[in-house]
């Protein structure tokens, strides 16, 4: 959860790059890190081992600065999107404060992607979430090559939450930024309704 | 004996190590000291220059060094299908030690891997260690034969994350030890932050640095950096790692303006927070615990921060009070409890309760009711008769 620590005035929040593998999720984090003044940004990492079983994932630390007397961070994490890297993606899932669902565009790929909506539903749902609870933004990615669908296509197979959606083409750096600022402001603006919502809200909701 | 030329200072200690390498090169060490009896086969993958080969020919070195007598063979994957298809079996198949590189080169032909399964199968029933190096982990190997794929992936299947930071750093300062020339600190953190996670084009981008140097003799600096390794770091398929940092700069501002409006939106709101935030830094800054103000901060339930704040303040009143009284009793400072955390009102406030009670004992006579309530009627008693005596007297 977005960690909003009023005495240390700090804000992090969390944000998880989604979907099949190669669809481009390291793409968007390296595009990201190169767009990031060295002061504000951390190593970006790809890691880690657990036991003998290696896990993968990147992590990428930016510090947005002081705004509104609050430092505020963000943390961005790619998961594997290989189908059996699934215990490394529901452990990278866990605490999301909102995520990005990089898909293949590329006609090829549509099976890819809705196999891993659906693993993103079902890992979220092991985690107690229910996928309408935290802000999902899609990424229609490889917008630059031959042979894929239209937005509205892909749109009608996987948007049938109605999230916002962007085409990029994260090897060229289009459509990178606006889907990290659609994701960061849904979960900001997440934050400022939890943070007005009266506790009887909470409970009238369900 | 080695069948194959390896370079003898590819070794473990040329391997710089760092937190995304040091289990393949803990796994390789053990590989080397104790071959078969741990991690067999060690399967190595990583991206390109990073490192895998280096491991592999530190395993051949090591376990020369240990066991000068062992037959220990390194090969590249193709060389290797080559020598078994030409006949060249008992080569690999009396190896202590096989060292298979390049595995991604396999191919997809079922008679080679027929017969490198044959192979494996050999050397690992008979306890022999084998590595093996690839760039993607085996089950990315694409149409692998599934006895194959159970082979490479039934010992230890490790990999070698591009360095961070630290490590380049620490690759760069090797490498000019190595070879007795200087760049200055802030030179090598400059080449070191590059987006550069290959070792090999990392070593390129500092022998470039270096040659200017030597060519214009004269010390380079850190800001002609990006200007002498622009090439270096372009790569073909992620144009915009080598762009100017103007650009750069400019989209990461446009987003953080859009993202701090967000923000302010986010946190402007509710005046009961904005009361409990103020008080708990005040009074933090005072050096008293505010976590039961944070308790109410961070909870969901809407609280009348003023009431809240107001109890609080009415126990640091108490805890002041009962501090400067316990010090006016000269009463030792309690070493358990703190002055600075209302949660520990009560507790101080009996401390102080006993340390009166102690002080009053001394006067204990006094407090006797029973002498109070004898003693002075007769004393009394006795001053009425004196004077009353002195009177007649």
């Amino acid at each position: 959860m977005s960690l909003v620590n009023y005495a240390t005035r700090e804000i992090t929040c969390k944000i998880v790059y989604y979907g099949p593998g190669r669809s481009g999720k390291t793409t968007n984090l390296q595009y990201i890190h190169s767009r990031v003044p060295w002061d504000r940004k951390g190593e970006m990492v790809s890691l880690a081992t657990e036991a003998d079983r290696t896990l993968f994932f990147d992590f990428l630390p930016i510090e947005l600065g002081k705004i509104s007397g609050f430092i505020t961070r963000f943390q961005l994490y790619t998961v594997p999107g290989q189908v059996y890297y699934n215990a490394t993606r529901k452990l990278v899932l866990q605490g999301a404060d909102g995520v990005v669902f990089v898909a293949d565009s590329q006609k090829s790929q549509l099976d890819s992607d809705i196999e891993s909506f659906r693993n993103l539903q079902q890992n979220l749902l092991e985690h107690g979430i229910d996928i309408r609870e935290i802000p999902v933004v899609i990424q229609y990615n490889k917008r630059d090559l031959p042979n894929v669908f239209s937005i509205d296509q892909l749109d009608e197979e996987l948007n049938f939450r109605n999230v916002p959606s962007y085409p990029a083409s994260a090897l060229l750096g289009e459509g990178v930024f606006d889907t990290l600022r659609s994701v960061a402001e849904g979960v900001l603006k997440r934050l400022a309704s939890k943070l007005e919502m009266p506790a009887d809200a909470e409970i009238s909701r369900g | 004996m080695v069948a194959v030329t390896i370079d003898p200072g590819l070794t473990f200690k040329s391997f710089v190590l760092g937190a995304e390498n040091r289990l393949a090169w803990e796994a390789a060490r053990t590989a080397a000291e104790s071959p078969g009896s741990a991690y067999n086969p060690l399967f190595i993958y990583s991206a390109t220059g990073l490192g895998k080969t280096h491991l592999l020919v530190a395993v051949a070195n090591r376990a020369k060094e240990l066991h000068p007598d062992a037959r220990i063979v390194y090969s590249p994957v193709e060389e290797l299908v080559r020598g078994l298809e030409g006949g060249a079996e008992s080569k690999y198949r009396d190896a202590e030690v096989l060292l298979i590189d390049d595995l991604q080169f396999l191919g997809h032909h079922s008679a080679s891997h027929q017969t490198l399964f044959h192979l494996l199968d050999y050397l690992l029933m008979a306890g022999k260690q084998v590595a093996l190096a690839c760039d993607r982990p085996p089950l990315e190997m694409g149409e692998l034969d599934d006895r194959l794929l159970s082979r490479f992936s039934g010992g230890l299947v490790v990999d070698i994350g591009r360095p961070v930071l630290e490590t380049r750093k620490a690759i760069l300062e090797l490498r000019l030890a190595a070879i007795g020339a200087k760049l200055r600190p802030e030179v090598i953190d400059a080449i070191a932050h590059l987006a550069i996670e290959n070792v090999r084009q990392l070593k390129g981008a500092l022998n470039r640095v270096l040659a200017a140097q030597r060519t214009e003799d004269r010390d380079i600096q850190a800001d002609e950096v990006d200007r002498l390794l622009a090439d270096v770091v372009a790569d073909p398929e992620l144009p915009w790692l080598a762009e100017g940092e103007g650009k750069a700069k400019g989209e990461f501002k446009d987003f953080l303006s859009d993202v701090s409006s967000a923000v302010e939106d986010a946190l402007g709101a509710p005046e009961w927070r904005e009361l409990l935030a103020r008080a708990i830094l005040k009074w933090e800054a005072e050096g008293y615990a505010t976590k039961r103000l944070e308790e109410h901060l961070d909870g969901d339930e809407i609280v009348d921060a003023e009431q809240v704040v107001a109890a609080y303040e009415r126990d640091i009143a108490a805890l002041r009070a009962i501090e400067g009284e316990l010090k006016r009793l000269g009463a030792p400072k309690p070493s358990a409890i703190s002055f600075r955390d209302t949660e520990r009102v009560g507790e101080l406030r009996e401390l102080l309760e006993r340390v009166r009670r102690e002080q009053l004992a001394v006067d204990d006579y006094f407090l006797d009711s029973e002498k109070v309530v004898w003693d002075w009627p007769v004393i009394e008693e006795q001053l009425i008769e004196g004077w009353d005596d002195g009177d007649q007297g």
